[in-house]
């Protein structure tokens, strides 16, 4: 992740285009399990972009921006797919060994929203705890259990208990 | 399964998702709407407030039904429910479909598309935000609207915290669920659930509680679209204009009303997007799923706003 401090822990301004070239392809990946649907995923990705960029000299400086936008971009793309046909699963682009991303896949799309967000930011930006709570508004405490929640439901769902 | 690998697999089936490239320019776009909007809607609010008055805005646009003679027949169609959506009345005269809608803010217009795009098939809704503010209190900004209880996804508990009066009924505080608010303000008008997101409770903000309770009503509109109204000092649409939604196959429109201050048209629908005024109390703005642009074209030239009734004008 790019982030708003260095080493020393100095603010040091982030380059809205850098950020948006290095970080898009992550946010609309992070995206698509809200959606299952790649237009909405990438129109999502593109219009939470935009907001941060309305906002970003509030934003430039915050280290979670990344979780932020993706936070945004999932939220768009649940209002949108809740004005559309359910999300079909489609199998293109996934790569090798489909059956068991298609698994992840599945089981991801059937948590409940806080618990997708908080499994996102964590397990695939690696974001920490403290972080994903101020995106999420929320402390790290309930962080903590949407994660555990998610992660019981993930295995369970993927047919491996957790341990 | 461990935490490690839970994270590997997370890792591995987004990583492998084929994603598309990031597009300057279409993010440069979305932003000057964003922009644009957000400055005339300010720009309204500031005329308002400078002269005082309200402006009849029906009276600045022509309602040009003589124009358009459509001979509709009526008949109700049905629609996939979803969250804050609900299937509409629908009038359909062969080719052409008409829908009357309710703004959240009482606003009225009919509007009509071609029926093979099936707007209104697939749902029509409010925006789920509706922007409220009472200065200096803990409640607001973004209420929550659907058509569904939220009891489990917001808040959640054995019972409600406490009650309040409200103009139009009870209104129940009930803690949150660890989201985007410590506890809701929770109002139901008959078919409809609104939340006020508030970081007080009872104990230490009865009074803020009470007044908010107290100055936000609201009423289901005889077409089922939900109408919310402040009593000062409570201001709603604050900090967003009232918005509905319609779902079709592959668009996605979003009506917002009281948005225009000047015509202006992005009709070419060849970038996904078109961004159409309507007068100047109705903006249409819609996007084409993906890359199929071909019914957003139709939707460009058939698209049509009707009979505007801004709030405050008599029917």
């Amino acid at each position: 992740l790019l982030r708003g401090d260095d080493a020393n822990g100095h603010l040091v301004e982030i380059d809205f285009e850098d950020l948006y070239r290095r970080q898009f392809q992550s946010v609309f990946r992070a995206t698509f399990p809200v959606c299952g649907d790649r237009g909405i995923a990438e129109d999502a990705t593109q219009e939470a972009f935009a907001k941060a960029y309305e906002r970003w000299s509030r934003l430039k400086y915050e280290p979670w921006v990344v979780g932020w936008i993706v936070t945004t971009a999932m939220n768009i793309a649940r209002r949108t797919r809740r004005l559309r046909t359910p999300p079909s699963l489609r199998a293109d682009g996934w790569g090798a060994d489909v059956d068991g991303r298609l698994d992840v896949w599945a089981a991801m799309a059937s948590l409940p929203k806080r618990q997708l967000q908080a499994t996102v930011l964590h397990y695939f930006l690696d974001m920490p705890l403290n972080e994903i709570g101020v995106v999420m508004g929320c402390s790290t405490g309930t962080i903590k259990a949407h994660l555990s929640r998610a992660r019981e439901r993930l295995a369970r769902d993927m047919g491996s208990p957790y341990k | 399964m461990s935490d490690d690998e839970l994270r590997a697999r997370v890792k591995a089936a987004l990583t492998s998702v084929a994603a598309p490239s990031p597009d300057v320019g279409v993010v440069s776009r979305k932003a000057r709407r964003l922009r644009r909007r957000r400055a005339m809607t300010a720009s309204v609010a500031a005329v308002v407030v400078a002269i005082g008055i309200i402006v009849p805005l029906a009276a600045l646009v022509p309602t040009d039904e003589s124009d358009h003679p459509t001979p509709l027949t009526p008949r109700v169609t049905g629609g996939r429910q979803a969250m804050s959506d609900f299937p509409p009345a629908t009038m359909i005269a062969g080719s052409r479909t008409m829908l009357s809608v309710t703004f959240p803010d009482g606003s009225t217009a009919n509007v009509t598309y071609p029926s093979e795009l099936e707007l209104g098939h697939h749902g029509v809704g409010i925006a789920p935000n509706i922007t409220a503010s009472v200065e200096g209190t803990s409640c607001g900004v973004d209420l929550i609207a659907s058509r569904e209880s939220l009891e489990g996804e917001y808040y959640d508990g054995p019972a409600a915290l406490a009650q309040y009066d409200g103009p139009a009924g009870t209104v129940e505080l009930w803690r949150g669920t660890g989201g985007n608010a410590s506890y809701y303000l929770v109002y139901r008008f008959q078919d409809w659930w609104l939340l006020s997101p508030c970081r007080v409770g009872p104990s230490e903000g009865s009074a803020e509680l009470a007044l908010w309770a107290a100055s936000l009503s609201g009423h289901q509109s005889p077409d089922g679209f939900l109408v919310v109204e402040g009593i000062p000092p409570l201001v709603v649409f604050s900090d967003g204009p009232p918005e509905l939604y319609l779902g079709g196959d592959g668009i996605f429109v979003q009506l917002s009303v009281g948005t225009c201050t000047t015509s202006r048209f992005d009709r070419d629908a060849s970038d996904g997007v078109i961004d159409i005024c309507y007068g100047r109390e109705v903006n249409m703005y819609a996007l084409a799923d993906g890359r199929d642009v071909r019914n957003l074209s139709k939707l460009s030239e058939q698209f049509e706003v009707r009979r505007v009734e801004p709030i405050g004008e008599s029917t």
